[in-house]
């Protein structure tokens, strides 16, 4: 990579260091966690800069590859979560809707959704991707980002319930 | 209120960065230096059967006689880069220069940054297996300045003759060295199409490939920035046969870290290939920018510290017919492997577990983890050897309880002789 190149490449993965940490904090609730995907994300930037730079999409593709970084990274057999205590899809549950009225739970209640509609749901809500560019993110159909999106508020609401209630894990 | 006002109110207060740019540009600035000299040693290789020089620069190549040996040169080692550790062919090299060239000196490329290295070398592959050490760097001699780049291949063929045009315009010879070691010495004239900074709008360059009596191949090569190189043919020569040089030659890469490390991948990543032809890498599902080979997702990042003289990690998300899964493989030698028989232990409803013996007596066991649904997790073949070494493959299943490679593939993989780890 020449001088320019470089250049640009920093000033493009400066602009965004922050918006990508908190989306990288968004889906990992650790900071430190957070700062590694983001290095991770920006050293394969890097190397692929002049390709992605050319991109009409650069900026989705980019939290794209933060979320593949992150998806990767829990899969790891140091860190994976144990499948086992995965909270059970509640999206179905009749549960009636409430407020976040707290804004802190809203993040509690994020880290226990399951990994790939927390991914939807921060790609979506957080990073304001469109349907289409968290399709392309994700690899995934756009019908299926929608219906992940919905079904990731639902469970928001619902887990929120369950917690209000008292009966949730 | 939007989403993603609320999500950053949810945030709070954004702690310190503690990431560091400069650290990430220079370490990906090394990966793609090393596949560069790779590249480099891949085309040294057609030296003997390429003529790209035009003229040697006034026809008559430098004569000046090699320095002769000190026991004590004055060694000048280069700054180190952040993160990086010389190797004792590292070592060896510069105690060489300070006998053949004492007034060199070591020169940090043109904007470079304050943290890369002034020496840069590592193993060269072929593939992703090492097939070699490979060092450059930019030096000076008064206002002499080029690079210089030294490499020691593992396996090397016979020398090239020189072609019969560059013998009669005195650009190649081959000599004998003194203790039977074949010389080849090349000097070319080229175009400076790569530093632009030459006068002339040429370069010189001097190439010196000694073969010894057991085999083994030095190869020192000097890039001149102009038409006057800051190091001669005749000393790049005796560079090559200096006793230091000589003394770790036969073993280029011995404290090397990260190569023994790239030399057992190497051997994992064959195994996976022979027990599954066609496997490939999987960086995960969305964005994926280079061609996925195997080897590219194949690291032991996040977990460095597991590799050791006795002890090997690697990890890498690996797909098969679209069905893709973490493998993991981990090696130890008898002293740093887990004690146990490899027992089986009391059934539960979400592993099941089961124990043989391999074609060479092996003790392995194959255990396999569900979800409370039934739905397959992750298997785990461990087999300990004759000799004690302790493997472990592991493997994750994807979301729907698929598994990339069968457990007969697995167990291969763990069983394969070739997975194993170099001696000490």
């Amino acid at each position: 990579m020449n001088q320019a190149d470089e250049d640009e490449y920093r000033q493009f993965v400066s602009a965004r260091l922050e918006p990508l940490r908190v989306t990288a904090y968004l889906l990992c609730r650790d900071w430190h966690t957070a700062d590694d995907l983001v290095s991770i994300t920006v050293g394969k930037l890097y190397r692929h800069w002049r390709r992605v730079r050319a991109m009409e999409h650069a900026d989705a593709y980019v939290r794209g590859m933060l979320t593949n970084a992150w998806l990767d990274e829990r899969r790891r057999p140091w860190r994976r979560e144990k499948v086992t205590d995965e909270v059970p899809d509640q999206a179905e549950a009749a549960l009636p809707e409430v407020t976040l009225a707290d804004r802190e739970l809203l993040l509690d209640l994020l880290a226990q959704l399951p990994a790939r509609r927390r991914a939807v749901v921060v790609l979506r809500f957080y990073c304001d991707l469109s349907v289409e560019e968290t399709a392309r993110a994700l690899g995934v159909s756009a019908g299926t980002v929608k219906s992940q999106a919905a079904r990731g508020l639902e469970s928001l609401r619902a887990l929120a319930s369950i917690d209000a209630s008292g009966e949730g894990a | 209120m939007s989403y993603r006002t609320i999500f950053n109110e949810a945030v709070g207060e954004i702690p310190p960065s503690s990431i560091d740019l400069d650290r990430v540009i220079a370490r990906q600035r090394r990966r793609l230096r090393l596949r560069r000299l790779t590249a480099i040693a891949a085309a040294a290789a057609t030296v003997g059967a390429i003529t790209v020089g035009v003229t040697v620069a006034g026809g008559h190549p430098r004569t000046a006689p090699p320095v002769a040996p000190s026991p004590s040169p004055t060694v000048r080692t280069p700054a180190l880069g952040q993160d990086q550790v010389f190797t004792p062919t590292d070592m060896a090299l510069f105690e060489a220069m300070g006998r053949v060239a004492p007034d060199l000196e070591w020169v940090r490329q043109d904007g470079a940054w304050e943290g890369s290295g002034v020496w840069d070398s590592g193993a060269s592959t072929r593939g992703y297996t090492p097939d070699g050490y490979m060092g450059q760097g930019r030096v000076r001699s008064g206002d002499r300045a080029g690079y210089l780049i030294v490499g020691i291949p593992l396996d090397w063929g016979p020398l090239l003759p020189c072609p019969s045009d560059q013998v009669k315009k005195n650009q190649c010879a081959t000599t004998t060295g003194p203790a039977g070691e074949t010389i080849l010495t090349r000097s070319v004239r080229n175009p400076d199409t790569h530093f632009g900074r030459s006068p002339t709008g040429f370069i010189v360059s001097h190439d010196v490939f000694v073969k010894r009596p057991d085999g083994v191949v030095i190869i020192v090569q000097i890039r001149g920035e102009d038409e006057d190189p800051p190091l001669t043919a005749p000393q790049l020569t005796a560079l090559a046969l200096d006793p230091a040089i000589a003394a770790v030659a036969a073993d280029p890469l011995r404290g090397d870290t990260r190569a023994r490390r790239q030399l057992v991948d190497s051997w994992v990543l064959a195994a996976i290939q022979r027990q599954a032809p066609g496997v490939t890498g999987a960086e995960g599902e969305g964005p994926v920018f280079t061609a996925n080979d195997l080897g590219a997702g194949w690291s032991d990042r996040g977990a460095e510290s597991r590799n050791t003289t006795d002890t090997y990690w690697g990890y890498g998300r690996v797909m098969v017919k679209k069905v893709a899964g973490l493998l993991s493989v981990d090696i130890r030698r008898r002293d740093a492997a887990p004690a146990g028989d490899l027992d089986c232990g009391e059934p539960t409803p979400t592993r099941a577990c089961e124990v043989g013996t391999g074609p060479r007596g092996e003790r392995r066991r194959t255990t396999t983890t569900r979800r409370a649904d039934g739905v397959a997790a992750q298997r785990e073949i461990e087999v300990r050897r004759g000799d004690g070494t302790w493997l472990r493959v592991t493997l994750a299943a994807n979301v729907e309880g698929k598994f990339t490679l069968t457990a007969t593939q697995q167990l291969g993989i763990a069983l394969d002789p070739t997975v194993t780890l170099p001696g000490r």
